[in-house]
C-alpha cells in the first residue's frame, strides 16, 4: 500500500472516530498538537502549504466536556440542534401501508408518495449487506445503525486499507457521497463551537477532494 | 509550518482512535449469530400494537430485518368484535382493522427523534425551557449511576421514598414486582389519568369495573361523554357500533362536543358539562314515573330501589333542563325510548372527569339496572378477561419494613374507589407542598409523561424540581425527559414482549413480540428492570433470586429477554390458556381465543362446589378468604339448596342503586360519601371572570400526548385549534380563525379559534395532547396545551384525575 493511501485510510478512520463518539482528552490533545483536521484539510501532494490557516483551537482539550455535550446534542439527543448522521435520514423516504385502514381520518389521496427523514431505511440495509459482503459486520458494542457517519467512514478507510480502491469509489458513489455533503452542510449550521465546525470544514474538503480525483 | 501527514498514521498507532464501528465478520460471528435471530427473512409476526391501550391485533411484514408493513391481525378479536359469535363466524371472511395510528406505527419504530443512549444533564438547574446540556453516557454508567441511588435509598432504610411511573398495559407486572422486592408502595400508572373514575361508577353498582358495550346486538346506544367512532380505544368499535346501527339501533351521543361519534349517530344531545348526571337522574325518573321499569329484574336483582325512586322523584325533565341545558320535552322522549327499546346499552368513559364523576357514571350505569339491561345480548356486558396469571413475589425483610410505609398519595385509606393505578394529582400536590407523610427522593418515569398529562402543568413542573433524582424511561424526549437526570432509551411495541387480555368479552390472550431487534441496541424495560434488580441484588422472603432465575426452569438464566420469555411462559401457563410462550407464538395470529365464547347473564353461573366450600359465609353471600383467613372479594350467593350462584360482586351481591357501605363515611375532600348516584354541580364553575367551560377530547388521530411526532399523524390532521360556538364567538368578538388568547387563573395559552356550531354555546374544548415544546421535530409546537390551564385536582371517591374541569376566558389575541 501507498503511503498515501495508507494515510488516508487514516484520515477515514479519525473521522469516523469523531462521528462514533464525543473525543477524550486524549484524542482531542493529538488532534489538536498534531492539526490533523489541517492536515485533512489540505489532504494533496506530499507537503502542506506554509501558508495554510489551522483550524485547530489550542483550547479543544480543556473544552472536553463541552464538546462532548455539543457531541450528544447534535448526534445522540433529539432536539433543536440535532444534526441527523444517517444515510436514511436524507435519502430513503418510507412508505405507509393503508389499504386496511378504518377511520374517518384517512384521506389516502392526499398522502404523499413516501416521506423523509426517517432512520432505518434501505440504505441501511443495503450499506449492511455491502459490508456482509466484504467479510465486515457492525461491532455489537456500537449501538448504532449501519448508515451512521461513523460506519460508512470506517468502511471507506478498510476497503482503502484493504487495497479495493473500487470498492472504496463504488461505495462512496451509491452511499456516502450521496449524503454527506448535506449531512456536513447541516452540521455547520447548526454547531456552535468551532470544533465541529472544523471537522465539518476538514472533512468536506478532504471528501471534496476525493471525490474530484475518483 | 512544516505538517507531516504521517502523523495520522501515529493516531492509528497509538490507539487513540480506540474500537472502530465494523469487524471482521471471522471474529464476530459467534456473537452476531446468536443476535440475529429469526428477523433476517423476510416473513410475517404476528403481534400487538400499542399505539395506544387498545393492543390491536396487527401482522408485521419483515424484511431483511426491517419492519416493512403493518396490517390487521385478522385471529385476534380485537381490531374485529368484542362478541365471540360475530369473531368465530365472521373475523375470517371480512377482515379485521387498525386505526391510522396502528398503521402509523412504522414511523414511531424509524421516527429519527427516537432516543438511543443513554443521558446525564450536566446543567443541575431544572425547569421548563432550560437546557439540560446532555452528555451522552453508557449504558454501564447508566446502570451504575441509577443503582447507586437506589442502592443508598434501600440501604438507609428509605425505599418508600422511591415513586415509579408507569403505563398501564406495557409491562406492568415486572415493575410492580421490583417496587415490592425494592420496598417502594409508590408504584402508579396511567390509569388514574383515564378512566378510575368510570372503574368507580361501575365498582359502586355492580362491583366490576370495566363493563363492555355489546354494541352489535343493541337496538339503541345511549352514550355519554364518549367518541367510541374515532377517540383512542379499541379499533373494534367502530364496526360493532356501525354494525348495530346497520341492524335498526339508534345511536344517541350526549356531549358538549359534536364530536366524529355524534357527526354520525341519529341524535346528538349536547350538553353543559359536568351535568351528565343530572340528565341520567332525570331519565331515570321518567322511566320510574311512566312505570317503564323492568320490575322483575330489580325485585331480584338490585338493593336500594326504593331509596333511588324516592330519590329521583323530583329530578323531574324541568330540573334537569335547567342545569343541563336539554329540553325537558327531549328528556322526556329519550327516556321513554331508551326504556321500551329492548336490548339497549348505556354508557360513559372519560366524560366523567369531574368532581360529580363517580356519581354521575353510578347514575348512568342505574339507568341500565332499572330497565333491565346488563349482562343481556345487546346490553353492558361484564367481560370474562381472563388472560395470564401474575405469580406474586414476596418481599424480603428489608423491603417488608419500607412497604409498611403510606402510599404518598394517602392510598385506599383517603380514596374510597382507589385503583392500584395510584392518585398522580395527589403525588404531584405532596410533592409541591411537602405535606405527604415523608418527602419522596426519586422518581422513575417510565413511558409517562407528567408534563402533558397531568392536569397543573406548572405544578407537575415543581413537582419534578422537588426531587432528588429522577430518570425517565422513554422513547422520546419527551417534556418530562427534559427533568431527568438520566435518561434512559426505551423500546417501542415493535421490539419488545407483551401479553394483552383486554378489552373483549371472553378471555383471549394476544402476544405482542418482537417483530424487530431493538434498533439501537437497547433493553427492552422488562430487561432493564430485571438488570435494575440484579445489580441491586434483590430477592424474595425465601431468598429466590427473581430477576435471576427462569420462571419455568428454575435456573438461573444470564440473558434477560429469555428470563423473561419463562416469565411469560409462567404466566400463560398458570393462567387461563395453560400454554406455553412457544405454544402461543405458534397459533394463528399468535392470539389465544377461548372456545368458550361469550358469556351473558354470568350472575346466574353456579359457583363451583370446591370454591364454595372453602368460602367465608356471611349471610347469604359467600366471600373468598385473604391468606390471614379475613373476608377479601364476595363470590356468590347462596341460595335455599346450599349451592351458590355468582351474582354481582358488590357487598350485597346485587346491583346496588342504594350502597349501604357509604353510609358514615368520607371521601377524600372529607366529604361524606352519598349511599346515592346524587347530582351535585361541580366544583369549579364559571364565573363572571372566566364565564366559560374548557373541556378536551380524544380522537382517531392521535393518542393523548404521546404520537404527536408521527410523520404519518401530523400529515392526518396537523394540529388543533380551540373551538368556539359561533353565536358565542360573536358575543366576544372572536372571528374564524383568529388568534385568542385562553385564560384561567392558572395560565393564558394562545390558540386559533375555530368557529362551529358543533359545540355547545357555554364550552371551548380541543383534541387533547398538542401544544408540545419538546418530544420531537414535528410534534414541537403545534398548538397549544391545555394543561397549563388547569388545576391539579382528583375526583375525591376514586382519585381519577380531572383534566377537563377548567374555566376559562376568551379574547381576541
Amino acid at each position: 500500500m501507498s503511503a498515501e493511501l495508507e494515510e488516508k485510510t487514516a484520515v477515514y478512520f479519525l473521522f469516523s472516530r469523531l462521528f462514533r463518539e464525543a473525543p477524550d482528552g486524549a484524542l482531542l490533545r493529538s488532534v489538536t498538537e498534531q492539526k490533523l483536521l489541517t492536515l485533512a484539510f489540505c489532504f494533496s501532494g506530499d507537503a502542506v502549504p506554509g501558508n495554510t490557516t489551522i483550524l485547530e483551537d489550542p483550547d479543544w482539550p480543556a473544552r472536553v466536556d463541552d464538546i462532548a455535550v455539543e457531541y450528544t446534542s447534535l448526534f445522540v439527543a433529539p432536539g433543536e440542534k440535532a444534526v441527523s448522521p444517517y444515510e436514511s435520514y436524507y435519502c430513503d423516504r418510507l412508505t405507509i401501508d393503508t389499504s386496511t385502514a378504518n377511520s374517518c381520518y384517512f384521506r389516502s389521496e392526499s398522502l404523499p408518495e413516501g416521506m423523509k427523514g426517517f432512520l432505518g431505511g434501505e440504505s441501511a440495509v443495503q450499506v449492511q449487506t455491502i459490508y456482509e459482503a466484504e467479510g465486515f459486520r457492525k461491532v455489537t458494542a456500537f449501538h448504532e445503525l449501519p448508515d451512521h457517519a461513523a460506519c460508512e467512514l470506517e468502511f471507506m478507510g478498510r476497503m482503502l486499507q484493504a487495497g479495493k480502491e473500487d470498492a472504496a469509489e463504488a461505495f462512496f458513489k451509491e452511499h456516502l457521497g450521496r449524503w454527506i455533503f448535506v449531512f456536513l452542510n447541516h452540521l455547520t449550521k447548526q454547531t456552535v463551537s468551532n470544533f465541529y465546525q472544523k471537522v465539518a470544514l476538514s472533512l468536506e474538503r478532504f471528501i471534496q477532494r476525493e471525490e474530484t480525483q475518483q | 509550518m512544516k505538517l507531516n501527514r504521517r502523523k495520522f498514521l501515529k493516531l492509528s498507532g497509538a490507539g487513540l482512535l480506540g474500537v472502530g464501528t465494523l469487524t471482521k465478520t471471522a471474529q464476530a460471528l459467534a456473537q452476531e449469530e446468536m443476535l440475529k435471530g429469526p428477523y433476517d427473512k423476510d416473513e410475517w409476526i404476528p403481534s400487538c400494537c400499542n399505539m395506544c391501550g387498545g393492543q390491536t391485533g396487527i401482522l408485521c411484514q419483515v424484511v431483511g430485518g426491517r419492519l416493512f408493513r403493518i396490517k390487521p391481525n385478522p385471529h385476534n378479536p380485537i381490531g374485529f368484535s368484542n362478541i365471540s359469535d360475530d369473531f368465530f363466524a365472521n373475523a375470517a371472511k371480512e377482515g379485521a382493522v387498525m386505526c391510522p395510528k396502528g398503521n402509523a406505527g412504522i414511523m414511531a419504530l424509524y421516527d429519527a427523534d427516537r432516543l438511543k443512549q443513554p443521558l446525564r444533564r450536566t446543567n443541575s438547574k431544572k425547569g421548563i425551557g432550560v437546557d439540560p446540556r446532555w452528555k451522552a453516557i453508557s449504558w454501564e454508567e447508566a446502570y451504575t449511576e441509577i443503582v447507586d441511588r437506589l442502592k443508598k435509598l434501600r440501604d438507609g432504610g428509605e425505599a418508600h421514598k422511591l415513586l415509579w411511573f408507569s403505563e398501564d398495559h406495557s409491562f406492568t407486572h415486572p415493575q410492580g414486582d421490583f417496587c415490592k422486592l425494592f420496598g417502594t408502595p409508590n408504584y402508579s400508572m396511567h390509569s388514574n389519568l383515564c378512566d378510575t373514575g368510570r372503574k368507580a361508577s361501575f365498582k359502586i353498582l355492580m362491583g366490576d369495573e370495566r363493563p363492555l358495550i355489546d354494541a352489535l346486538n343493541s337496538k339503541y346506544m345511549l352514550i355519554f361523554g364518549w367518541n367510541p367512532l374515532s377517540a383512542t380505544k379499541f379499533s373494534h368499535l367502530p364496526r360493532i357500533i356501525t354494525r348495530g346501527r346497520e341492524r335498526g339501533a339508534k345511536l344517541v351521543i350526549v356531549d358538549p362536543h359534536f364530536s366524529y361519534t355524534a357527526s354520525r349517530a341519529d341524535e346528538w344531545v349536547p350538553i353543559r358539562p359536568a351535568t351528565d348526571g343530572a340528565l341520567a337522574l332525570a331519565l331515570a325518573h321518567v322511566i320510574l314515573r311512566d312505570n317503564l321499569q323492568d320490575q322483575p329484574f330489580i325485585d331480584e336483582w338490585t338493593v336500594g330501589f326504593d331509596q333511588f325512586k324516592e330519590y329521583v322523584k323530583d329530578k323531574t325533565p324541568q330540573w334537569a333542563e335547567v342545569i343541563t341545558t336539554v329540553p325537558a320535552e327531549r328528556i322526556e322522549r329519550l327516556a321513554k325510548e331508551f326504556a321500551t327499546t329492548k336490548p339497549a346499552l348505556v354508557d360513559v368513559w372519560s366524560g366523567t372527569h369531574h368532581t360529580n364523576g363517580v356519581y354521575a357514571g353510578w347514575a348512568i350505569g342505574a339507568l341500565a339496572a332499572i330497565t333491565g339491561n346488563i349482562e343481556k345480548p345487546g346490553t353492558l356486558v361484564l367481560p370474562n378477561a381472563k388472560g395470564g396469571k401474575h405469580i406474586e413475589v414476596e418481599p424480603d425483610a428489608v423491603a417488608a419494613k419500607t412497604l409498611k410505609e403510606p402510599r404518598l398519595d394517602g392510598g385506599k385509606d383517603k380514596w374510597p374507589y382507589f385503583h392500584k393505578s395510584g392518585v398522580y394529582m395527589e403525588i404531584i400536590n405532596r410533592l409541591v407542598d411537602g405535606k405527604g407523610p415523608y418527602q419522596p427522593k426519586m422518581a422513575m418515569i417510565v413511558f409517562q409523561n407528567l408534563l402533558m398529562s397531568v392536569a397543573g402543568t406548572k405544578n407537575a413542573e415543581k413537582a419534578l424540581k422537588n426531587l432528588e433524582f429522577v430518570v425517565v424511561v422513554d422513547t422520546m424526549l419527551s417534556e418530562t425527559a427534559e427533568f431527568a437526570d438520566i435518561v434512559v432509551p426505551g423500546t417501542t411495541y415493535l421490539e419488545r414482549y407483551d401479553l394483552n387480555t383486554h378489552w373483549v368479552t371472553w378471555p383471549a390472550v394476544g402476544l405482542r413480540q418482537p417483530v424487530v431487534k431493538p434498533l439501537f441496541g437497547q433493553p427492552a424495560e422488562y430487561e432493564f428492570v430485571s438488570e435494575l434488580g440484579r445489580r441491586l441484588g434483590l430477592k424474595e422472603a425465601n431468598g429466590n433470586d427473581v430477576f435471576w432465575v427462569g420462571r419455568t426452569s428454575g435456573e438461573r438464566i444470564e440473558d434477560k429477554k429469555r428470563w423473561y420469555e419463562e416469565w411469560l411462559s409462567r404466566e400463560l401457563k398458570e393462567g387461563e390458556p395453560k400454554i406455553t410462550l412457544e405454544e402461543l407464538k405458534a397459533l394463528p395470529g399468535a392470539t389465544w381465543v377461548s372456545p368458550n365464547g361469550t358469556k351473558y347473564h354470568k350472575h346466574l353461573d353456579p359457583v363451583p362446589g370446591d370454591k364454595l366450600k372453602d368460602a367465608l359465609i356471611e349471610g347469604n353471600l359467600a366471600f373468598s378468604k385473604k391468606k390471614d383467613g379475613t373476608k377479601d372479594k364476595p363470590m356468590g350467593m347462596l341460595k335455599a339448596d346450599g349451592t351458590a350462584i355468582h351474582g354481582f360482586f358488590t357487598p350485597s351481591g346485587k346491583l346496588e342503586l342504594y350502597a349501604a357501605k357509604h353510609v358514615g363515611k368520607k371521601d377524600a375532600a372529607g366529604h361524606d360519601l352519598a349511599p346515592l348516584p346524587v347530582y351535585e354541580p361541580r366544583e369549579w364553575q364559571p364565573s363572571q371572570e372566566y364565564p366559560l367551560f374548557l373541556i378536551n377530547w380524544k380522537e382517531a388521530s392521535q393518542t393523548h400526548s404521546r404520537t404527536q411526532n408521527n410523520a404519518f399523524l401530523a400529515e392526518l390532521k396537523a394540529t388543533d385549534g380551540l373551538r368556539i360556538n359561533a353565536k358565542t364567538a360573536v358575543k366576544f368578538g372572536i372571528q374564524d380563525k383568529d388568534w385568542v388568547w385562553v385564560e384561567s387563573p392558572y395560565g393564558k395559552i394562545k390558540m386559533r379559534a375555530e368557529l362551529t356550531e358543533g359545540i355547545h354555546p357555554e364550552v371551548v374544548g380541543t383534541q387533547h395532547g398538542w401544544g408540545h415544546w419538546a418530544m420531537g421535530k414535528i410534534a414541537k409546537g403545534r398548538g397549544a396545551h391545555t394543561g397549563f390551564l388547569a388545576k391539579t385536582i382528583a375526583c375525591p371517591l376514586s382519585g381519577q384525575s380531572l383534566n377537563k374541569e377548567i374555566c376559562v376566558r376568551v379574547s381576541r389575541a
